[in-house]
């Protein structure tokens, strides 16, 4: 354990230096507690990025060459070093920590899971069989070969079984590859850290809109939604796909709410990193990007908003197209036969597929607690109060990733409701959390407990 | 790039300043306790699934984490998670001979014998759990002959049969076709 320290905290701090790095370089300003768990999460994504581009140079993938292209990665998005200098000065200044006494027992409580989810990430074995037939299967041989393009791929054994599993998810194969490299026998502690890190996001940003007591008990529920917690520490490409579309939306949202928030860029950056999780995340982005695009017009006027739309899906197209068209054809020798999976666009399947979702996804308490209902409930009593929501971007994008959830559950055979759309539902959950947080009737009963709490009477 | 107006009032929590102990915050406190508590410890009849869910994925690992933390073994660990998927290849590939390739079941012959989904009977998992071996997969029709070790399950029995052996092959072939899905 204690050869795996010294590197472990190394790619940790090269992460977050990066992070730091690109959130500087875009101008990004959010609240200063968020740096740290966005920086994190932007670093994981350059640090994994920076691994491909030694495969792409056919480097050798060892712990060597790994931590040098988390340093390369560091010093390349730091390059705007005056910029990064602004950025630190911002952040550091009048740096404060205001807590509250029921702040602790919803910190501690939350850190007591929290420690449950690295320790278990760390303990178990990887144990999702897509992942032992996809990216952990190939992460294991490129330990062993220091390349991607491994035996995996080209032994008569496996030929003509590999299925999709080991071509949709670079970000966790990479990460994998970089944790085994590092000494942890199963990878995976990264998950863990990464939960934690977009559980301290969301934190941050429920309590940006509701009073810190109700954004506490929002926050418990979010982190406790039941079929989300097993994969903050399974091994599934769908809560880590979920943690970086989630953040892209929610910093376009909070770019849109308050003047003290500057955060496009970077939520153009956490698209990119959702289709690099999950390669096929490209048409929900472009889905998003569509519905989006009124209010944007409305709010940014013509320029400014194809400016941002043309970003992220470049950004998106670039990382799609690095994996899917460059690697898959210049350098694996075997593809994935996607084109097979994809069925024309049938009616009863349609109805089908909307139909189960409801009734064996959505409608199912025991997946989601009681997120669902509360969203209806907020949602409902807002309508009636104010007859419009205010927060049409965040429930146009939360209907665009429900749509687009549907139709891949239409056009693709492989894609079943009862797994694959209840698990893509993880990138609705925490907009779910944020649109509670932030609606009218929150944001007055806030206002109120507000009120109550500095009171003099009690 | 700036948004032209705010569209959206937030409570941020620099806004509120109330003293760390005043009475209003030990209330808030005390709500705080009784919410946590709810959540994870009643069922509210089947109603508070964020109780049960923390049970299986939280609360069993709070409570063994002193016991399961002793078993530090990586193999062993392995073993406690997929038990007879890493043990039945394990025992297979200790068993061959050399220059034989064995011949993986259909996973319906798998599952007769297994309580947990015999995952193992796919190539990708069997070289997962074990390394790269002279294997077959069963619905690889064309290397398919070319096997020369398979693998015979019986009530809790493991061996490898060959062919000119006590087992008969092609009865046990026949098993397996029956058991194809």
């Amino acid at each position: 354990m204690t050869s795996q320290v010294f590197p472990l905290v190394l790619t940790l701090l090269l992460q977050l230096i990066s992070g730091i790095g690109l959130l500087a370089a875009t101008k990004t300003r959010v609240a200063k507690s968020a740096v740290i768990p966005l920086s994190l999460l932007l670093g994981m994504f350059v640090h994994t990025a920076a691994m491909f581009a030694l495969q792409l140079a056919s480097i050798p993938l060892t712990l060597m060459s790994v931590l040098a292209a988390g340093l390369f990665g560091a010093l390349l998005c730091n390059s705007l070093v005056k910029r990064t200098g602004e950025f630190i000065s911002w952040w550091l200044k009048n740096l404060s920590l205001k807590i509250n006494m029921y702040d602790l027992v919803a910190v501690g409580f939350a850190a007591s899971v929290g420690y449950i989810v690295v320790w278990a990430s760390w303990y178990w074995p990887v144990t999702p069989f897509d992942a032992m037939a996809g990216i952990d299967l190939v992460a294991r041989q490129t330990v062993a070969e220091g390349s991607i393009v491994n035996r995996v791929f080209t032994d008569p054994s496996l030929a003509g079984h590999l299925s999709n599993q080991p071509f949709y998810a670079p970000f966790a194969m990479l990460m994998q590859v970089l944790y085994r490299l590092i000494g942890f026998e199963y990878g995976q502690v990264w998950l863990g850290i990464m939960s934690v890190s977009f559980s301290w996001f969301m934190y941050v940003l429920l309590r940006q809109y509701a009073h810190p007591f109700i954004a506490n008990i929002l926050w418990l529920l979010l982190i406790l939604t039941p079929e989300m917690l097993g994969y903050t520490y399974l091994l599934q490409t769908d809560y880590l796909n979920a943690v970086f579309f989630a953040s892209g939306v929610i910093l376009l949202v909070m770019h849109l709410d308050t003047k003290e928030n500057r955060t496009l860029l970077a939520s153009a950056l956490f698209f990119a990193a959702a289709c690099w999780s999950r390669t096929e995340t490209i048409a929900l982005v472009g889905i998003v990007a569509v519905v989006v695009a009124p209010t944007l017009l409305k709010r940014f006027g013509r320029i400014e908003t194809l400016k941002y739309l043309a970003t992220t899906m470049v950004l998106c197209g670039v990382v799609f197209s690095l994996w899917h068209m460059l690697f898959f054809n210049a350098y694996l020798p075997v593809r994935p036969d996607s084109a097979a999976e994809l069925t024309g666009f049938q009616f009863d399947r349609f109805t089908d597929v909307v139909s189960s979702t409801f009734s064996n996804v959505i409608f199912d308490k025991g997946l989601w607690g009681a997120s669902f209902l509360l969203f209806a409930i907020v949602f409902i009593v807002d309508l009636v109060r104010t007859k419009k929501s205010n927060r049409t971007v965040l429930l146009a994008a939360i209907g665009a990733v429900f749509v687009g959830l549907i139709l891949i559950g239409t056009l693709f055979t492989s894609a079943i409701v009862e797994q694959t759309l209840r698990r893509g539902m993880f990138k609705i959950i925490p907009l779910l959390f944020f649109y509670i947080a932030s609606a009218p009737v929150i944001v007055m009963l806030s206002e109120k407990l507000k009120h109550w709490e500095l009171s003099k009477k009690t | 790039m700036s948004a032209k107006k705010t569209s959206t009032k937030s409570v941020s929590n620099s806004d509120t300043s109330s003293s760390f102990f005043s009475l209003k915050a030990i209330i808030l406190t005390i709500a705080t306790i009784v919410f946590c508590t709810m959540l994870v410890n009643t069922s509210l009849s089947g109603w508070n699934t964020y109780s049960s869910s923390y049970d299986v994925r939280i609360g069993f690992y709070k409570s063994k984490l002193d016991s399961l933390t002793r078993i530090k073994g990586w193999h062993e660990r392995m073993f406690m998670r997929h038990v007879a998927n890493v043990e039945i290849p394990k025992y297979a590939v200790n068993h061959l001979r050399p220059g034989d390739t064995l011949l993986l079941p259909p996973i319906g012959y798998g599952n007769k014998y297994m309580k947990t989904n015999a995952v193992w009977t796919d190539p990708r998992i069997f070289t997962y759990m074990i390394g790269f071996q002279p294997i077959v997969s069963y619905a690889d029709v064309a290397r398919r002959n070319s096997a020369t070790a398979f693998v015979v399950l019986d009530k809790n029995q493991i061996w490898i049969a060959h062919r000119g052996g006590r087992t008969n092959i092609d009865s046990l072939l026949q098993v397996y076709e029956q058991l194809n899905d």
